[in-house]
């Protein structure tokens, strides 16, 4: 396919501006995105202990869930009550009610005894899992704006820089699309990062699409409804949320709820064969609901694991049935269905480790996009110029974007096997896991960017990726050997999921060992003009004109 | 390939117009397409959470694709009139239809 030069020029220019301020925040949140499709296998590994309280019948829960609103009537203002039989607790919440994530903010847990008395137990259990989650949602960056993260709104921004990187890259591709698409040289550095970041991209687009769109609507939802709302449709029926929402009660008599088994017996009634694993009681808001998560493998869900049913939790009545699994009515199921596209919920463990290795190979794609940046602008040796084997002294511009490219990347890789190891050592030590799983992750992430920063990408890439792979094999070595440590308070592997991570982890800390190991016998032969050159660069080339690359 | 034709199809980066252009327009152009969109479909359960994706799809679009637009100048005037006569339209239609707030 013929395409002009200009055009070609325009979006090459818009690909390498568009793609180097978003390519590293978007490393960060692929990264950690991949690991979010394990959420709860994580939460559980990251539990000293799976099961405070064992499962009860149906029946019970209906003489268990007055007693426990006796007793903690703010338990009621968001209440999960579990039903499946792996859940750590009949009823858990959160001690202060809170929306999101929040740090001291312990987990309670509650459940009958022996003697078949209710038992309520809060502590600042590790949340993993949602910090993984936070982290992907967030690149890392801290602060609330509203009810968002001011992350999720540099993201969404990201996310629009993104589809404008895929459309370009995909237009710069177009002319020779097939012979680029068969190629992989390893002749140069630059052709072989060319030829990957071309493979990669055209391999996953359909996933990389689907991604920044729902991106931008998950971060721009709320005003985008608002302008609709008030310049579009302003009469549309059913229109706005707010006129679905029935006129607030006052007083919320908890006598009155209905009891479990009634509530999950209406659900299963309307959940289109799908199970129902656990009700949320929400009496917080201005609407009270019930809402019951549906689990339905057979069907892609509106969320991240399940879909959803809301009911009144007085009356029983269906406030929402739009968001049960192979069910949605009308327009939902293309809503669902672009939910889905996102959360890979659509295909059981198949679907999630696909989405996991398009993860990584999202973020793969972001670094040699940024490396590629580095090859094409990097000075080069120009022969009988200047000496050979002395050192070109490689523009400012490259030598800062080099040490970013890994600096970021190695930090948010060695900051999460940081984060993942001391999960089974810290319950031990701290009372507040979370917390200092936190502060860990910062630490680590700001070492290592001011490392990189100090002594530049060829000199610290290699051992930063040493490091990473050490601390991974530490992981599994820990699960196995750590039981055996007196007072380490390490608990062993109990479950298949469990072992899986340890051996993912295993995996990756020989891939990156390996890949490390490579990348020193290349970096030990780079020439003095390589990005990745190991001495001193003290000579200025003066003589060599500065490059001024179309940037 | 005539000198004209060539000249005709040669696209001129003017990055700070084209660029503010593109910024400033996409966004209520998208919300005028959307709004059309919504005229096209049938009413049905969700349709506005539907319509609401079409604008992030529309934004995106017009976000990547305006660059093709020859230069500057003329991203402004294809962006802004499109913008101008899909809100003229959209709100000509709901007057006709009765469905206007």
């Amino acid at each position: 396919m013929k395409i002009h030069g200009s055009v070609l020029k325009v979006y090459r220019d818009l690909h390498s501006w568009v793609g180097i301020c978003a390519g590293l925040l978007l490393f960060i949140c692929f990264v950690a995105g991949s690991l979010t499709m394990f959420e709860p296998e994580i939460n559980r590994w990251s539990q000293p202990q799976l099961q405070r309280f064992a499962p009860v019948d149906v029946a019970q829960y209906d003489v268990l869930l007055p007693q426990l609103l006796a007793q903690e009537p703010a338990a009621a203002a968001d209440l999960t009550i579990a039903l499946s039989s792996d859940a750590p607790a009949p009823f858990v919440w959160q001690q202060t009610p809170s929306r999101g994530f929040t740090l001291h903010n312990p987990q309670c847990f509650a459940g009958p005894d022996a003697g078949k008395l209710l038992q309520i137990r809060c502590e600042a259990t590790s949340q993993l899992g949602q910090l993984i989650d936070l982290l992907h949602r967030t690149a890392g960056i801290p602060g609330l704006a509203g009810h968002h993260y001011v992350g999720e709104i540099v993201m969404g921004v990201a996310a629009l820089l993104y589809f404008i990187a895929l459309v370009s890259g995909l237009i710069l591709l177009l002319p020779n699309l097939i012979r680029d698409f068969f190629t992989l040289r390893l002749d140069s550095a630059k052709k072989f990062w060319m030829d990957s970041h071309n493979l990669l991209g055209i391999t996953s687009l359909p996933f990389h699409i689907m991604i920044s769109l729902t991106v931008v609507v998950f971060a721009f939802h709320d005003p985008i409804y608002d302008q609709l709302e008030q310049w579009v449709a302003p009469s549309a029926p059913g229109s706005t949320v707010a006129a679905a929402v029935k006129p607030p009660r006052d007083s919320v008599d908890l006598a009155t709820l209905l009891p479990v088994s009634k509530l999950v017996q209406t659900a299963q009634q309307h959940a289109n064969g799908a199970s129902v694993t656990e009700l949320r009681l929400m009496l917080s808001g201005p609407r009270k609901t019930v809402r019951a998560a549906l689990d339905a493998p057979k069907h892609y869900s509106r969320g991240a694991r399940t879909g959803y049913l809301l009911l009144d939790p007085f009356s029983g009545k269906v406030q929402n049935a739009a968001m049960v699994p192979g069910a949605q009515p009308g327009y939902a199921a293309i809503v669902d269905l672009l939910f889905a596209s996102h959360f890979g919920s659509y295909g059981g463990y198949g679907v999630k480790w696909l989405y996991f290795l398009l993860g990584i190979s999202g973020a793969l794609l972001f670094y040699s996009g940024n490396l590629l940046w580095l090859e094409s602008r990097r000075s080069k040796q120009v022969r009988g110029y200047s000496a050979e084997g002395q050192p070109v002294r490689q523009p400012a511009k490259v030598v800062w974007l080099a040490a970013l490219t890994t600096g970021i990347s190695n930090g948010c890789l060695l900051g999460l096997a940081v984060v993942f190891l001391a999960t089974k050592w810290l319950p031990a030590l701290v009372n507040e896991v979370n917390s200092a799983l936190l502060t860990l992750y910062y630490l680590t992430f700001g070492i290592v960017l001011g490392w990189t920063l100090l002594q530049g990408a060829a000199k610290t890439a290699v051992p930063q990726l040493k490091l990473c792979a050490l601390l991974l094999f530490a992981v599994p070595l820990s699960s196995m050997l750590g039981p055996f440590l007196p007072g380490s308070g390490v608990w062993p592997t109990r479950e298949i999921a469990e072992a899986m991570l340890d051996l993912t982890a295993l995996l990756l800390s020989f891939l990156l060992f390996s890949g490390a190991t490579l990348l020193q016998r290349r970096f030990r032969n780079a020439a003095s003009d390589s990005i990745w050159y190991q001495g001193e660069r003290t000579l200025p080339d003066n003589n060599l004109p500065e490059r001024n690359p179309d940037c | 390939m005539t000198e004209r034709s060539r000249r005709t199809q040669r696209i001129e980066p003017d990055w700070w117009s084209k660029t503010l252009a593109i910024i400033l327009l996409s966004y209520p152009l998208a919300l005028a397409l959307a709004g059309l969109l919504e005229m096209l479909l049938p009413p049905g359960e969700s349709r506005i959470q539907l319509i609401m994706w079409s604008v992030a799809a529309f934004v995106l679009l017009l976000l990547a694709f305006s660059f093709l637009l020859r230069s500057g100048q003329r991203a402004w005037w294809v962006l802004g009139s499109a913008t101008l006569f899909g809100w003229t339209l959209l709100k000509g239609l709901q007057i006709l239809t009765g469905s206007a707030g």
